[in-house]
């Protein structure tokens, strides 16, 4: 579970978090959702621990983030895989280099031990067989498959997913929300996605946040957020002519 | 003012770059593999670029001649300070710097443009030291030794060109060559390699590392990795001749 409890965060004078406190459950898959420039990235990095806080608490299973040291915040982060919108995969390695990167690091894993978690991760993701391309050599998709797959690499307690779905096609943007969401079944994880996506959301979150403006102003579920008469939420989830419809149906 | 600030920001950098490592058994591999990109992939460039210099400064040394009174064996001496002296380390480390620099600016550079760096830290990694140190570490190792090999090229590329456009016999030109000799000279080039293989490795680092933006940034920041490289270097260069030859 990780717990945010009324973070601030300025640039200058522009005050981009205004006092943000909320829970995301494990186990769930819990998205942030909200226009471009409303402070979900750096809400992200504020929780990730690129970004300091001004003000307020990040809290994993009781331990307070914002509290600890760099040696603290380590046993921290490798209890955390994050896939990126772009994937950020180390360009110079292989997939399979890649997605042992974490474990040749943090873990004291013989060779062996390595290749067969690998072998077992790609075939989570549906990457078999792809262990010796480079980021270079995969199209989009299994990119971000490949990004997963590191992330989840050490058996993480939280999974953060930046825009999932940036640059896919129609299929492997579902394809690719079923495994953030198996993946988070399987393996108990607090997943926090961040999203413009609205099929996404319709398709796997659990629990969802609007952010306005830096402050979160309307929580609740998939269900709830079609019936949701808060004007700025339904601005932004009824923004295409498509979500009006089954709006139209819905009701 | 902005200097002070990129001083503050680059010793902060250094500072991140010269803490603990999060698994020390990883780096040797990481500093092999530089030294291979760093050192072996600029013998050619460096042998090539030097070779020519030899050969000029022997031209222009015979051309510059005209008195009976000055020996030719001059011809020799002359090479053999200016190689070693100058030539091998400061313009050897400058050509280097264009090369190497820009290399490493643009490698991180697009490395933080595109999350790889924030991947690294994500992980509870320390990035400023796992992408930088092994490259200082290897600059500081291997381009002493290419320095060196850049000596023996070039006081044999003037060797070669006086010799054979017979401004100077062989033994008018060995014996110039060795003609006061002083190990110190050759000492004095190699600390000086030390100090510009650190400056450009870090500041081009440096610049890759504070990339902000896209591809155009990375370019950007290339081209100023190179400039303030040999900017700092020339400055160095001329501190330590101060310091190490008056």
């Amino acid at each position: 579970m990780i717990q945010l409890k009324d973070i601030q965060k300025s640039f200058g004078d522009t005050q981009v978090l205004k006092g943000i406190s909320c829970t995301f459950e494990t186990g769930k898959v819990n998205f942030i959702i909200g226009k471009s420039g409303e402070g979900k990235s750096v809400l992200t990095k504020c929780m990730v621990g690129l970004v300091e806080v001004d003000k307020g608490s990040i809290i994993y299973d009781d331990q307070d983030f914002t509290k600890m040291d760099r040696w603290d915040r380590k046993t921290v982060r490798t209890n955390i895989g994050m896939l990126f919108q772009g994937a950020a995969l180390f360009d110079s390695m292989t997939v399979e280099e890649n997605i042992q990167f974490p474990m040749v690091m943090f873990t004291k894993f013989t060779k062996g031990e390595r290749d067969k978690r690998t072998e077992e991760i790609l075939e989570q993701v549906g990457l078999q067989g792809k262990n010796k391309l480079f980021p270079s050599e995969l199209s989009g998709g299994m990119k971000k498959r490949t990004g997963l797959a590191r992330a989840i690499a050490l058996n993480p307690k939280y999974l953060f997913v930046d825009e999932p779905n940036s640059g896919l096609d129609p299929l492997t943007s579902i394809m690719i929300d079923k495994l953030v969401r198996q993946l988070t079944d399987q393996y108990k994880m607090t997943t926090v996605v961040i999203s413009h996506d609205m099929n996404s959301v319709i398709e796997i979150a659990d629990t969802i946040h609007f952010i306005s403006k830096g402050e979160f102003v309307w929580n609740g579920d998939r269900k709830s957020i079609l019936k949701s008469q808060h004007p700025l939420l339904n601005d932004f989830v009824f923004a295409s002519q498509f979500m009006r419809e089954i709006k139209d149906k819905f009701k | 003012m902005p200097i002070f600030s990129s001083i503050g920001r680059y010793s902060i950098l250094m500072g991140r770059v010269f803490s603990r490592p999060e698994k020390f058994r990883v780096y040797p591999t990481l500093v092999i593999r530089e030294m291979d990109k760093i050192g072996l992939q600029s013998v050619g460039i460096v042998s090539l670029l030097v070779l020519f210099m030899g050969a000029v400064v022997a031209i222009q040394t015979a051309s510059n001649i005209e008195s009976g009174w000055i020996p030719r064996w001059t011809i020799g001496y002359t090479t053999r300070q200016s190689i070693i002296l100058e030539f091998s380390s400061t313009v050897v480390c400058l050509i280097i710097s264009g090369k190497v620099g820009s290399n490493i600016a643009s490698e991180i550079g697009t490395m933080r443009i595109s999350d790889q760096i924030d991947a690294l830290d994500i992980m509870g990694i320390n990035s400023a030291s796992y992408l930088i140190l092994p490259k200082i570490i290897a600059a500081v190792f291997i381009i002493p030794f290419l320095v060196l090999l850049a000596m023996f090229v070039g006081v044999a590329g003037g060797a070669s060109i006086a010799i054979l456009s017979g401004n100077v016999s062989f033994a008018d030109f060995e014996y110039g060559a060795q003609y006061d000799f002083r190990i110190w000279d050759v000492a004095y080039s190699v600390i000086k390699t030390f100090f510009f293989a650190f400056i450009m490795t870090s500041v081009s680092s440096y610049h890759g590392y504070n990339t902000q933006g896209g591809a155009l940034e990375v370019g950007q920041g290339s081209t100023r990795a190179v400039v303030y490289s040999i900017v700092i270097i020339l400055v160095a260069d001329f501190l330590l001749t101060q310091l190490l030859l008056l």
